[in-house]
Parts: structure tokens; sequence; C-alpha cells
């Protein structure tokens, strides 16, 4: 998809005109270089960004021990690394979300272990 | 063992065993799905992961989701609690997709331990039964 002409102010004139002219030898338009350019940006940083979920994930890890120890069975309901509320059931849970209008978040269940399973070939017929 | 009676049938997809499943979401509400019988699963429910990501809102902490053996080796798969319906019961359970992507419709080893049903292979007909 072609998109609208994009005006952007203060750039670098040095960079820019280097830019531009090995866009020129390699034969290319300026807007294929800068295609480029961005692609290459987007992959160099992408990989580094962290989701919230990952900082949710990490928050987690950090007091995971203590929800075991602390609140076995329950369900613990954390967004933006706080826990949001603790809650007896999913019911529980839903009402956590809704009091705190939000959509998404992550929930543990204290004290249960990781689990390994197993799926096997059966499934690929289905 | 008592003597068990029909309550509610379902007919077979393409000769393969089904489930109605409903699965609660608070935007949606209860959403339904067909899903098929798998015992090699032994998980509670697998979804496609663009149904998953629709449907799911309590999902566990990256490092808690399962892993699968399968006959490519092991698969994460993300998991999230879900409230279940099925026939007249309702119940907590999971609902779980490949970390990365995939899926299909099924019913597994944990879902099959939590309802009363039987399959009438002749009939093509998978019934909820209940003791007399």
């Amino acid at each position: 998809m072609i998109m609208k002409p994009a005006f952007i102010r203060s750039l670098d004139e040095k960079l820019y005109r280097k830019f531009k002219s090995i866009a020129v030898l390699k034969g290319i338009t300026l807007s294929k270089a800068f295609d480029e350019a961005m692609r290459l940006w987007i992959e160099l940083h992408e990989s580094n960004l962290k989701s919230r979920e990952d900082y949710d994930n990490e928050y987690f890890i950090s007091i995971k021990k203590m929800l075991d120890e602390k609140y076995r069975g329950k369900y613990i309901v954390i967004a933006d690394r706080k826990i949001l509320g603790i809650a007896d059931d999913l019911r529980g849970v839903y009402k956590i979300m809704d009091e705190k209008d939000i959509k998404k978040c992550i929930v543990y269940k204290a004290g249960f272990k990781k689990e390994k399973g197993e799926w096997l070939w059966g499934s690929i017929e289905l | 063992m008592g003597l068990y009676r029909t309550i509610e049938c379902i007919n077979y997809e393409n000769s393969k065993p089904v489930l109605d499943v409903s699965i609660f979401n608070r935007k949606s509400g209860w959403v339904k799905f067909k899903l098929y019988i798998d015992t090699g699963y032994s998980g509670f429910i697998l979804l496609p992961t663009k149904v998953y990501n629709e449907i799911h809102e309590i999902e566990l902490p990256k490092s808690e989701f399962p892993i699968y053996e399968t006959i490519i080796g092991e698969v994460i798969m993300r998991r999230s609690f879900a409230l279940i319906k099925i026939f007249d019961m309702e119940f907590e359970g999971f609902i779980e997709t490949p970390l990365y992507g995939g899926g299909k419709y099924l019913a597994g080893r944990k879902l099959l331990s939590r309802i009363r049903i039987a399959m009438l292979g002749p009939e093509n007909k998978l019934c909820n039964i209940r003791e007399e």
C-alpha cells in the first residue's frame, strides 16, 4: 500500500545527503531506500521491545514465591505490574476486572505447579 | 456402575464425535463452539490462535504456560482460565492455543474427565448421560 506524502522536519542534512547519494548509486528511488531503512530499523529494535505482558510476567516471577505461600488456591489478578485483586473463583476475577475497567490481565492460581501435557498423533486427522 | 439414561445428544460431524461447548467472554457473553473429541490431547480445550485471541481474557503468566509433548517435539501452549458451559453444567477450566500459532477446535482429556458422556457409535451420536 502506498501512503500519502509525508513531511519530515529537522532531518540531519549531512546524513540525508549521504543517504540520498547511496540510493542514487544503487539506482533505487528515495522512497524505496526509506522503506528499506525503516524495515532494517524495525528489525533492529522490535525484538528488544517488551510487551505489557512481559513486564507483568517479570513482576509475577518476582512475587511468585510469596503468592504460593500466602494465597494458595486463590486467583491473583495482575496487570500493569500490580496485584489488582485476589479472588476465590473466576466470577470474582471478572468482578475485579470490571471494577478496575480492564479488558485483559494475567491471572495466577497460587500454589499450582506448571503442567506438562501431551498432544498426540490422533489430532492430525481431526 | 449404575444405570444411565441419555439426556441430550449431538450428532457426529463427518463421522467424528463433537461436543457443543460455550465459553464465557465479558464482551460477547457465552460463545458457542463445536469441538472434536480428542483423547490424544491431554488438555482442556484447544482453540485456533485467532479464536483464542478474540475470546481469552485472563491468561496465565508466560512463565506458567504448559509444555506439551507432540510428534514434532515440545510445544509451548498459551493458556487462559475460562468459564465453560457444556449441556447444563457450568465449570471453571482452561482454553489453550500454541504460543507460535496454529491450533484446532479440540476437547481434551481434562475436559472429558469432568463430564458424563456416552458415544453411541452406530447411531453417530454423542450424548449427555445421567445416572438413574
